[in-house]
């Protein structure tokens, strides 16, 4: 079962570009729209099965493995892709009306998003940590060249420096990983880092060692979440890429990175002495990032830079979340998480609209956009306040979770601290996005029709977000409570 | 240890050892440099009639110059001679009862510092210059030699005692021979020994040009005698130094019960260092002035990695072999810092992988099994054959003037290359030297700290931690995307060899999967590049700035 979700979208993606050999850009559309959905098919039967079954299930010889926590990353992943390629179809087709896409390149790019999507669900269905490690440094693959898929120098610019510093961050991974597992495994015998089994034999943990491996793997994955000090590449590649994939990026791959140091961290949780070290410098960079990208969301006249700060002022909300722990947090982490995947792509497909009937990304320049397209308008402000914690979205919940699961671990100053950088951030959104959305349209504006496809992802997302803040079904908290529960076993 | 007969009889047979024959060890180099460039060149023993030739000389001094200028030579002469006398060369007992190493570190450092006063003295542009330079030289010089002799003083467990090194030495013989702080003390202490004798690279004895010359620079007032105590002296601190050498690294001691054999030893040895002084000098040019420091770096570097793994376990025979290739692997990505050239970058590479794939080879050897077999297979055919064939080919792909930069860095010297954080363009750079290398030492310090700091016993852990961390500063400092490439591949084969140093046996499924992952990262890069190329015309990635916000 698991496997065919990893397997539809990579052999729909592979077919999609024979596809658009033979029969055009409508049959690579087609098929990786079938792979995306059978993903998101097989999934929710996957998800449906461990909900009722209770069990963490297994596949391929036992290569495969979900538990609830793997279930949340590996539902959104999916669920986020599917609308994201649905999104695609639309935008891509005006990127050939305005000759900035070969349509010959089209088909390639299907299969580069496919690809993409199926080597991060292989991340979170991995049973094996350097499987999921190997997986993840895969997404580079894709992702590298989907970043420079316009082939102009800032896009190449973006795509290098995202791939060398992921590369090295990710090479830091894996030594954290192998020094991990030498904290696991007395020299001599065969390191098992498969997630079941690492879990049960936590008692054995050299706590010194695994204070080592956290640190070294923080370090490298955080790159790839955009931690603060290791963000430098996020804004570049999130600026440069097509705006589908921006999307994908920031709602997807910064999720799965962060899903390695959950890992870790799970296990960090559970042993004493090193619990508290690990939380407290998930606190601190969580704080830094948060804080740092808040700061600068101002400074950005780029509007998909600006989204980028936004998602690094999120993420760091979540690796705060987690490292204030206790049950309200690590809750607050996983709603928020998953609120900022559905919230952060809707935003920049609505972006991509604005941008696209604008002719700019300069957020400077935008004026008047709920005159000039109504409902996009209404809806992108909506989304905008919504991902700094506005109300129709589950972000206003979770980070009220957040200030009060820190009040109640006593951590005042934290709390005081994060009101603060939410406050500047959601002020900061306010007086950028009413500058965009309100006001008088340019005169002499051509009319904008974005077309069906990208009419549906956005109202998919926007409907999925405001469902998840005010009527999620209980099956989705009762997967966040119990990856909190599994979370915290230890603790 | 009373002064006794035979005491005084030994002293004197080592003086007289030492400088009769080095007036020959002379000749002997100097015959063979002849013979390298195709000249039949002098006798070996015209040395001995040049210094008989000067000394029957009278002597012609500037009139400004004072009584320092007519001491130095003897002062220098002597400092050698009184060396001579007080090494235990041919027996365990010297004429001191304890002959401690730092006393002929600063019987050199009292000649060098009269050496410099005498250059000064004559009121000659050129003997300032030398002087100074000189200073500089022994401003890295010796640091460096204190690291080395503290990593002796250490290994052998006891005072600064020439006669313990030695004891040490010929007590771990021959096993000493494969450990590998042992050799990189040996290889820092050629090092200086050849920066103290003033020889290439450091200094061309045979040439007078005053933009290079250093010791020259110093004596081109001297004539007559004067001018035969330097030449003399200096030829005898070359024998000195190499039977120091024989007898602290290599077990000449052993043969101390008959003093006979050990003066054929170090007679042997010192001719033998004059053979590689004439071959080194042969086949590389000197250095820029400035370089020199460089190199002198570089072996203070290598001299502290050597007393930095001294605590650690190396393994025996074939696990100091192993250690050693590690060893290998990290020298070999310090040079690549200091290289200028394409060529020569991508054959260090090459080093780099192949001591990784002959380390591999050995530990398939000692635990047979798939997974090493494949990790060697997999190292062979992606770190020897296909990255660097994919290099090279980006490498002919990219544009003429750039490859110009990547080849005759003499060529390039449109900007000057002006302090620490600038761009350097002989060796595409973004840091100097220097710096890069004070950096690459802090971070081998760091991790040799850290691996303390957690109990780990064996050196492999180090050095693996600080090849990665290197490769990462050689990504840092280069500012072109191949050369950033040749840093990524180093630092993935440290990466490699991680689980081999924490000694951890990895599932063949994950072995796989780290395979697949060098191959990605290869391919996207290539990819990458040939990309840029086509776009931006070059691949040097000070270009790609437009998105820098500032």
């Amino acid at each position: 079962m698991l496997e065919l979700i990893i397997l539809a979208p990579l052999l729909c993606g592979i077919l999609a570009y024979a596809l658009s050999r033979f029969f055009g850009i409508r049959a690579a559309e087609l098929s990786a729209l079938l792979g995306a959905s059978l993903s998101v098919a097989f999934s929710a039967i996957a998800i449906n099965g461990l909900i009722s079954g209770g069990q963490p299930l297994t596949s391929l010889w036992g290569i495969l493995y979900m538990d609830s926590i793997s279930a949340i990353f590996t539902g959104l992943t999916a669920v986020v892709s599917f609308t994201v390629v649905i999104y695609s179809i639309g935008y891509i087709r005006k990127e050939i009306e305005h000759g900035e896409v070969q349509e010959a390149r089209a088909g390639l790019y299907y299969t580069l998003l496919s690809i993409f999507l199926s080597t991060m669900l292989t991340a979170s269905l991995a049973t094996n940590l350097i499987l999921v490690w190997a997986a993840i440094e895969s997404t580079t693959l894709a992702c590298a060249f989907l970043i420079s898929f316009y082939n102009r120098r800032e896009s190449l610019e973006a795509a290098w420096k995202f791939f060398m510093i992921n590369s090295v961050g990710i090479s830091l991974a894996l030594v954290g990983m192998l020094i991990f597992g030498v904290s696991l495994a007395r020299s001599g015998e065969t390191v098992n880092l498969d997630i079941p089994s690492m879990l049960s034999s936590v008692s054995a943990v050299d706590p010194v060692l695994l204070k080592i491996a956290f640190v070294i793997v923080f370090v490298g994955y955080g790159t790839k979440v955009g931690i603060v000090p290791m963000h430098t590449w996020l804004p570049d590649a999130h600026g440069q890429a097509p705006t589908p994939v921006s999307a994908l990026l920031s709602g997807v791959l910064l999720n799965i990175a962060l899903y390695g140091i959950l890992r870790i961290y799970q296990i960090a949780l559970a042993v004493e002495g090193v619990a508290s070290f690990a939380s407290s410098i998930l606190v601190l960079f969580g704080l830094v990032s948060l804080g740092f990208a808040a700061m600068r969301l101002f400074y950005q006249a780029n509007m998909k830079r600006m989204v980028a700060h936004s998602s690094i002022e999120n993420m760091g909300m979540v690796v705060l979340a987690l490292g204030i722990g206790g049950p309200l947090g690590l809750f607050a982490a996983f709603l928020h998480m998953i609120a900022h995947s559905l919230a952060k792509p809707l935003v920049f497909m609505l972006g991509g609209v604005v941008s696209l009937a604008y002719g700019t990304k300069d957020t400077g320049s935008i004026r008047g956009v709920a005159a000039a397209m109504p409902v996009f308008g209404i809806l992108f402000i909506i989304a905008l306040l919504g991902i700094s914690g506005g109300v129709p979205f589950a972000m206003f919940f979770s980070e009220i979770m957040l200030v009060g699961a820190a009040l109640s671990a006593q951590n005042f100053a934290v709390a005081a601290l994060v009101i603060i950088f939410i406050t500047i951030a959601f002020g900061t959104m306010l007086y950028k996005g009413g500058n965009m959305v309100f006001g008088e349209k340019p005169q002499g504006m051509a009319e904008f029709k974005p077309g069906a496809a990208m009419s549906i992802a956005i109202a998919l997302l926007f409907l999925l977000s405001v469902y998840l803040a005010f009527g999620a079904p209980a099956q989705v908290f009762s997967l966040i409570e119990s990856s909190a529960k599994l979370l915290a076993k230890g603790a | 240890m009373a002064l006794s007969l035979s005491t005084i009889g030994l002293a004197l047979a080592q003086i007289l050892f030492v400088l009769l024959f080095s007036p020959l060890v002379i000749g002997v180099i100097r015959k063979i440099k002849a013979r390298f460039q195709a000249r039949l060149g002098a006798s070996v023993f015209q040395p001995y009639f040049d210094i008989g030739k000067l000394l029957m000389k009278g002597s012609v001094k500037s009139n400004v110059a004072s009584w320092i200028f007519e001491l130095s030579p003897a002062v220098n002469f002597a400092a050698v001679v009184a060396a001579a006398a007080i090494l235990p060369l041919f027996s365990g007992e010297g004429i001191l009862s304890s002959s401690n190493l730092l006393l002929f570190v600063y019987l050199f450092a009292i000649g060098r510092f009269f050496m410099a006063l005498s250059g000064l003295d004559a009121a000659s542009s050129f003997g300032g210059l030398g002087g100074s330079r000189e200073m500089l030289l022994s401003a890295f010089l010796e640091p460096a030699m204190m690291v080395v002799i503290l990593f002796l003083a250490v290994f052998s467990s006891g005072a600064m005692d020439i006669s313990a090194f030695a004891a040490h030495t010929a007590a771990l013989w021959p096993a000493v021979l494969l450990y590998p702080p042992h050799l990189l003390s040996a290889l820092a202490f050629i090092i200086l020994l050849f920066a103290e004798m003033k020889r290439m690279p450091f200094d061309n004895p045979a040439t007078h040009l005053e933009l290079t010359m250093i010791h020259e620079a110093m004596i081109l007032e001297n004539s007559g005698p004067g001018l035969a105590l330097l030449e003399w002296g200096n030829a005898a601190k070359l024998v000195v130094l190499s039977s120091l050498f024989g007898i602290i690294f290599l077990p000449v001691s052993l043969l101390w019960q008959n003093p006979l054999l050990a003066f054929v030893a170090l007679a042997g040895i010192s001719l033998a260092m004059g053979v590689l002084i004439a071959f080194v000098e042969s086949i590389i040019v000197k250095v820029r002035l400035f370089r020199v420091t460089e190199l002198l770096m570089f072996a203070f570097i290598v001299a502290l990695l050597a007393f930095f793994s001294l605590p650690y376990q190396t393994g025996e025979g074939h696990g100091s072999v192993v250690a050693l290739l590690a060893f290998v692997m990290l020298l070999s990505m310090l040079f690549f810092m200091m290289s200028a050239t394409f060529t020569r970058r991508l054959k260090l590479f090459l080093i780099n992988s192949t001591a990784l794939a002959l380390l591999l080879f050995l530990v398939a050897l000692s635990e047979p099994g798939v997974d090493s077999y494949f990790r060697l297979g997999s190292t062979i055919v992606l770190k020897l054959v296909l990255a660097p064939a994919l290099l090279y080919f980006l490498f002919q792909r990219i544009s003429k003037p750039e490859r110009k930069d990547m080849v005759e860095q003499a060529s390039y010297r449109k900007e000057e290359f002006r302090g620490m954080l600038a761009y350097d363009p002989v060796f595409m750079t973004h840091a100097s030297i220097l710096t890069t290398f004070t950096i690459a030492a802090g971070l081998i310090l760091l991790s040799f700290v850290v691996s303390t700091a957690f109990g780990i016993h064996d050196v492999m852990v180090p050095i693996t931690i600080s090849i990665t961390l290197i490769g990462v500063l050689i990504i840092a400092i280069k500012p072109h995307i191949i050369l950033q490439l040749f840093g990524l591949l180093m630092l993935e084969n440290g990466i490699v060899l991680l689980p081999v140093s924490l000694s951890l046996h990895i599932p063949l499924l994950v072995e796989a999967a780290t395979l697949l992952d060098a191959l990605v990262l290869i391919a996207v890069a290539v990819a990458l590049a040939f990309k840029t190329r086509e776009t931006m015309g070059t691949l040097d990635s000070r270009e790609l700035d437009e998105l820098s916000e500032r």
